[in-house]
């Protein structure tokens, strides 16, 4: 298990510049963050782990994994906002697993090839930072158990160890961050039995290694069984053919693309909308140093055959498509197999500040440039001048304000332009209506009702009659960020029924009278 | 280029059949756990008045499979109307923003999906 000199100093590379783009970014807050933080806040507050997110939200049952939302509320007791420690496990988990990466490549090649990897990895194939600074998070997280897994489900089969005890807690923890990752872990399965029948291993071990890998799956079923008993009602929510049929409707266009289209997305892009030349490198390196492969090694290539039938098959589906990100593996692997001299790589870190893509140089570029590369995804620039409407509302607004925010909705289409819908985790004041995240039960005539109020006033908030409906719910705020989308400035700050009681850099808080 | 060949051609027949073997599994799990959906039907919209604060539609959605669930977007994952529908032809408004909206509706018959995506300005 020793370590070398070449691995330590990637090592400090690979750290170096994640701080670097952590001070950058400073707060995560797209997607998941804000759904996660959201229900991780009602948790502290209700001081319960509970399906039921009344008063604070319209869901009356809701199921999700619960490890990425309950560390949030258990550091709140330490008075850290889900935010912060939802941005600081993204780094902290994207280091640990390109650490275990390494290791994994050390079952497969020689010490200076799984430094290479390493790097390569770290620098520009992190399925964790890619996706956790998307704001894709629980999904982000679930990657260092996928990894680990990896790792001891390769010490079962390759080295006899009877590791099954450490996979069976590795896999506790997957089960109750993100499953779609078991998926792969599935085809890494198939992979090395595959290359256990080719190699004409005897049947007896590699039966008694499936056996320790079953032997281990008593952990996520134990640690499970709490969890069904709180959540049992609402688990398999995301089946509801609404929740299914609105994720469909995402991904539907993907119906109609191409052989080629589809092929471009499954090995060039990225979930996060990225695709790039390093990816093309990637896969081309890959087939390339096919050629040096030995024995083991070759589980790589079942891995990825396995990976690209599902990958094929399952390319409508909007959750299962992120599963492509785990073919970056293999492009680590390219990469590393043929670029071996140590300066050399390191020097491409400059040139990969310049290329488009979704490499950490990349994105320090894009940061300090102020660019965004989408503005629904990354919009880092704002969090500064977020944060200050968030200070004016902790010191200037009543615990029981009510805030209307921009744009909003159900399901898995809700959330505010701006992220107003923060403003809960962060200051306690509750939204007038969000359910945005997939799988919730909630009263479908009352959010249709709130819809219509919103829609009204977006479109004129000077009409009294919605006004005084919108009064009925309490609601005392209306908050406008810079992206608005319904709710439109000017029409509010015309209008005698509100009055601006904070404006800066694009946020607008009004009082309504 | 030999330790490849000399793998692919120990075993090969082992090698083709677990690999046949696994994908087909690999294909019947993705089937399941995503089945794709079966069809598009087509959404015309028509702008009936427009004035400074407001765009009026109608919009006509070509199928028998009811009630069709409607999110109009401006932005991804920013809904800001939604609706379930309960015959083919819906009448709104939206706030005038100069924007292109994309109006997604899905309805479902048990497994049987039917999706279009509607795009259109105000």
């Amino acid at each position: 298990m020793g370590i070398s000199k070449l691995f330590v100093i990637y090592l400090i590379i690979a750290v170096v510049l994640r701080l670097f783009l952590w001070a950058e970014i400073r707060y995560i807050f797209g997607t998941d963050v804000g759904r996660f933080a959201e229900i991780s806040h009602i948790f502290y507050l209700k001081g319960q782990i509970t399906p039921d997110l009344r008063p604070y939200n319209m869901a009356y049952g809701f199921f999700y994994f619960l490890l990425p939302i309950l560390i949030p509320t258990a550091l709140e007791y330490a008075s850290i906002d889900p935010v912060i420690t939802m941005t600081a496990l993204v780094f902290i988990f994207s280091i640990l697993s390109c650490i275990v990466f390494y290791f994994i490549m050390k079952q497969f090649f020689d010490e200076r090839k799984s430094a290479h990897m390493f790097f390569f990895y770290s620098i520009a194939f992190d399925i964790i930072l890619i996706f956790g600074i998307a704001g894709i998070y629980s999904y982000a997280l679930s990657v260092l158990w996928f990894f680990l897994s990896i790792y001891f489900i390769n010490k079962i089969f390759f080295d006899g160890s009877k590791s099954w005890l450490n996979l069976g807690l590795v896999l506790a923890l997957f089960s109750v961050t993100h499953i779609y990752l078991l998926i792969p872990l599935l085809c890494y399965c198939f992979a090395l039995i595959t290359y256990e029948i080719v190699k004409e291993n005897s049947i007896k071990r590699t039966l008694f290694s499936i056996k320790q890998v079953l032997k281990s799956l008593i952990f996520p079923i134990l640690i499970n069984i709490p969890i069904i008993f709180i959540f049992g009602n609402y688990i398999g929510l995301q089946n509801d053919p609404i929740n299914k049929g609105l994720m469909l409707a995402v991904s539907g266009y993907r119906e109609s693309m191409n052989i080629y289209d589809r092929l471009y997305n499954i090995f060039f892009s990225s979930y996060t909308l990225m695709s790039s030349i390093i990816f093309m490198a990637g896969l081309l390196f890959f087939i390339v140093s096919i050629y040096k492969f030995r024995g083991r090694q070759f589980v790589w290539v079942f891995y990825s055959i396995y990976l690209f039938v599902h990958n094929i098959m399952a390319f409508n589906d909007t959750n299962l498509t992120r599963v492509i990100s785990v073919v970056w593996m293999t492009y680590a692997i390219g990469f590393g197999n043929l670029l071996i001299i140590p300066f050399l790589n390191v020097g491409l870190i400059p040139l990969l500040y310049f290329v488009p893509s979704t490499t950490v140089p990349y994105y320090i570029n894009v940061l300090e440039q102020k660019n965004v590369i989408n503005e629904n995804i990354y919009p880092w620039v704002l969090w500064d001048d977020f944060y200050k409407s968030i200070d004016y509302i902790k010191q200037n607004t009543a615990k029981d304000s009510i805030f209307l925010l921009d744009s909003g909705g159900a399901g898995c289409f809700g959330s505010s332009s701006s992220y107003g819908d923060r403003i809960f985790p962060l200051t306690s004041r509750k939204p007038f209506y969000f359910t945005d995240y997939c799988w919730a039960v909630w009263d479908y005539a009352d959010y249709e009702k709130r819809v219509d109020i919103y829609r009204g006033i977006s479109i004129n908030p000077n009409n009294f009659t919605i006004l005084q409906e919108l009064k009925t719910y309490n609601v005392t705020h209306v908050f406008i960020g810079p992206y608005d989308v319904g709710l439109n400035y000017g029409l509010f700050d015309n209008s005698s029924y509100y009055e601006e009681v904070y404006n800066d850099r694009g946020f607008a808080i009004f009082e309504i009278k | 280029m030999t330790g490849v060949l000399q793998y692919l051609k120990s075993n090969r027949i082992r090698l083709i059949a677990s690999l046949m073997f696994f994908s087909l599994i690999m294909v019947i799990l993705t089937i399941k756990i995503a089945p794709p959906f079966d069809s598009k039907f087509n959404i015309t919209c028509t702008k009936e008045y427009e004035d400074g604060l407001r765009c009026d539609f109608n919009c006509i959605f070509d199928t028998d499979i009811l009630p069709v669930r409607m999110v109009i977007n401006h932005r991804l994952w920013c809904s800001i109307y939604d609706k379930t529908v309960y015959n083919n032809s819906v009448d709104f408004s939206l706030p005038k923003r100069n924007y292109t909206y994309i109006m997604y509706a899905v309805a479902n018959k048990e497994n049987y999906f039917i999706i279009s995506n509607g795009i259109f300005a105000c």
